[in-house]
């Protein structure tokens, strides 16, 4: 009678993973203390005049900073490699025990895991944070509790490149990195025209029709509406599931056989291991045309499952993954060589 | 009586030290001078900021709360044991954790922002839903005026179990609240803050008092239906004052703390090993067992993995399922009370 829904706690496995919570296993967690650390020095172009500064952040809530922050605590994987990306990542004093990348995030103190239920408050107020950077709707209970304390949260929970991008902009201006922020996404932008470039004249019946396993049991499809849809569509990929609104879409092993899917990817991370010869042995897939020709791919987890600044990276590889053909010069990837296929997570 | 007398002040004493302790230990250490000192002030200026607001926002809150949330979940637990004259009888055998479930799910799928008295939209729909089902199983249950006890016992599983489904059904169609619909099953007394003290604090202590009054009766009720009847005990009234307070009880709790579950199973078979089998010291030593019990599991759930958090149904349920399975193999003839 106390866990009248257990069957569906499998689920929850499903969720984290939905949310982006990739990761490695836990890293040592050096405990914080309370003792009164010198905020870091703020970056020449943090620019204290504007602040106040009032910002919209990704669930459409109105946040106002009183001064520039010095001192952020970021309850995500993704939002710490973006807030080290911007060149900031000597403001952040608390992370997640799934932040493992820059390899620096790894040895700031840690104030639980990913879902709401895990993350300890007091050692969030403890860290004394003036910016909590949370993501999206997973952690509105969180955000909720924060609010009373007085802390600034963003909610920061990207589901498509324009958000992410949008994210990068709002970054930039709260951590007074405008500049660094306009070059990474331009970077970034470029990246993907490039393989844009050499997707061009890319005829669609050559396009090949992709099944991106995101859950292996209940089996889940990442839809057309998702960041991972819209990654395999700039791949060059057609997925396999359309026209829903729903990013996540579970799919029915028999659903899987009739849309026979040419390639299958899958992606393997920390606690949530997935093994390419296991995919290839499944009974039910045999007839699959992505399991007789082999070309069932295990990405890095830790790149694909975060919309964060690597997630071209990510692009890229999949790229290459559905025409090599096109990707063969040795330039022709970007910075793509030898992203591991594997999940390479320690 | 006897035993009673000693042991019923114990207990409280051993609540408030344990009250003490839980205010003065976290993941962030605070040392216990500044901690008192900050009580003292009540949050007053020349102290940090930070510390003020962990202590006096964060831990004693939340101690609080574990402590009423368990007194009225262990209080409501001997009161349904003994209505049903069964020692598997717990706070949620009428579904109110069902109900307080399903208002949850709702309010969190529906995205109501909305709030009264400084409580959240779920905290509210909780316990709403707790105690409308308890009514519709109550209604079920009745025939004519009556509600026999096997009939609503019947009823609980069988509207717990629905609306247990109903749920599941509404978390596989809103993926993206999954993990804070699961989350809020574990239960958790995390962040609830001074108003759910505030509101829970007069609920559990009325239906406390209620169930109080209803001890003689419930003693009676002991040696069965006939015999109670015999002594000119109305059936129907005791049910129904029961039902009543160990709903509100329930609601009150789950509401607060979301499905935690074994303090109302096992703190009325403590109570019971501790002062005997009368309901006059049954129920207030329940309240208090279950009120110390849900403070030591708090205490862990936000200690143990830190700098993280487990929620404090699974530690109750972890140190709650072995302790129960002891008491039945080394005391099998005291468990029924």
């Amino acid at each position: 009678m106390m866990f009248p829904h257990s069957h569906s706690i499998p689920l929850l496995g499903l969720c984290l993973w939905l949310a982006g919570a990739a990761g490695c296993g836990r890293a040592g967690a050096p405990s914080p203390s309370t003792s009164a650390v010198p905020p870091p020095p703020l970056g020449p172009r943090a620019v204290a005049e504007q602040f106040p500064l009032t910002v919209t952040d990704g669930l459409g809530r109105e946040v106002t900073l009183p001064a520039p922050p010095r001192r952020i605590v970021s309850l995500a994987p993704k939002n710490t490699e973006l807030v080290f990306a911007l060149g900031a990542g000597d403001r952040l004093v608390g992370v997640t025990t799934y932040c493992n990348y820059p390899p620096e995030a790894a040895e700031l103190p840690k104030v639980g895991g990913f879902t709401s239920s895990s993350i300890s408050l007091e050692q969030v107020l403890g860290l004394r944070p003036d910016l909590v950077l949370c993501a999206g709707e997973l952690h509105r209970p969180t955000m909720e509790q924060l609010e009373p304390l007085h802390v600034p949260v963003l909610a920061l929970g990207a589901e498509s490149l324009r958000e992410l991008y949008a994210e990068l902009e709002l970054l930039g201006a709260v951590l007074g990195r405008g500049s660094e922020a306009k070059r990474l996404m331009e970077s970034m932008q470029q990246r993907v025209e490039r393989v844009q470039d050499r997707l061009r004249d890319l005829p669609p019946e050559q396009r090949l029709k992709v099944f991106y396993q995101v859950w292996e049991d209940p089996l889940t499809a990442a839809g057309p509406a998702s960041y991972l849809g819209e990654l395999i569509a700039l791949a060059g990929g057609e997925n396999i599931v359309s026209a829903a609104d729903a990013p996540y879409l579970r799919i029915s092993e028999e659903e899987l056989l009739v849309r026979n899917p040419d390639v299958i990817i899958a992606p393997s991370m920390g606690t949530f291991r997935i093994d390419r010869e296991q995919l290839l042995r499944r009974p039910a897939w045999q007839n699959l045309r992505a399991v007789q020709t082999g070309r069932v791919y295990v990405l890095d987890g830790d790149l694909v499952s975060r919309c964060g600044p690597r997630l071209i990276d990510a692009l890229e590889t999949v790229a290459r993954q559905l025409s090599p053909e096109r990707f063969e010069s040795p330039e022709a990837a970007g910075r793509s060589n030898g992203t591991p296929e594997q999940g390479a997570s320690p | 009586m006897k035993r009673a007398q000693v042991w019923i002040p114990v207990l409280m004493v051993l609540v408030a030290a344990t009250a003490a302790v839980c205010v003065g230990v976290g993941p962030v250490v605070i040392p216990p001078a500044r901690v008192m000192e900050v009580l003292l002030a009540g949050g007053g200026s020349g102290l940090d900021p930070t510390e003020v607001a962990i202590v006096w926002e964060l831990r004693l809150p939340r101690v609080l709360l574990a402590l009423i949330v368990g007194m009225g979940l262990g209080a409501a637990g001997a009161g349904y044991q003994g209505l049903f004259r069964n020692p598997l009888a717990d706070p949620f055998v009428i579904g109110a954790s069902s109900g307080a479930a399903l208002g949850a799910t709702m309010a969190m799928i529906s995205g109501w922002g909305g709030g009264v008295a400084g409580l959240g939209p779920v905290t509210l729909a909780a316990f709403v839903g707790a105690l409308l089902a308890v009514l519709f199983v109550y209604g079920l249950a009745a025939v004519g005026r009556q509600a026999p006890t096997l009939s609503l016992l019947l009823a609980g599983v069988a509207v717990s179990s629905f609306l247990g489904a109903v749920v599941s059904l509404l978390m596989f169609l809103h993926e993206e609240k999954l993990v804070n619909i699961v989350g809020w099953l574990m239960g958790s007394l995390a962040g609830r803050g001074w108003p759910a003290v505030h509101t829970t604090v007069w609920l559990v202590l009325v239906a406390v008092l209620g169930l109080g009054l209803c001890s003689r009766a419930l003693d009676a009720l002991t040696f069965g239906e006939e015999a109670a009847r015999s002594l000119g005990l109305s059936l129907h009234g005791l049910r129904l004052s029961v039902v009543a307070a160990a709903s509100l009880a329930t609601a009150a709790a789950v509401s607060a703390g979301g499905t935690i579950g074994f303090i109302g199973l096992i703190a009325p078979h403590g109570a019971r090993l501790l002062v005997g089998a009368r309901h006059a010291a049954v129920i207030p030593a329940s309240a208090a067992l279950g009120a110390w019990l849900l403070l030591a599991a708090d205490a862990l759930a936000r200690t143990v993995v830190a700098p993280g958090e487990l929620p404090v149904g699974v530690m109750t349920a972890l140190f709650g399922g072995p302790f129960f399975l002891y008491l039945l193999k080394t005391r099998p003839g005291e468990l029924s009370g």
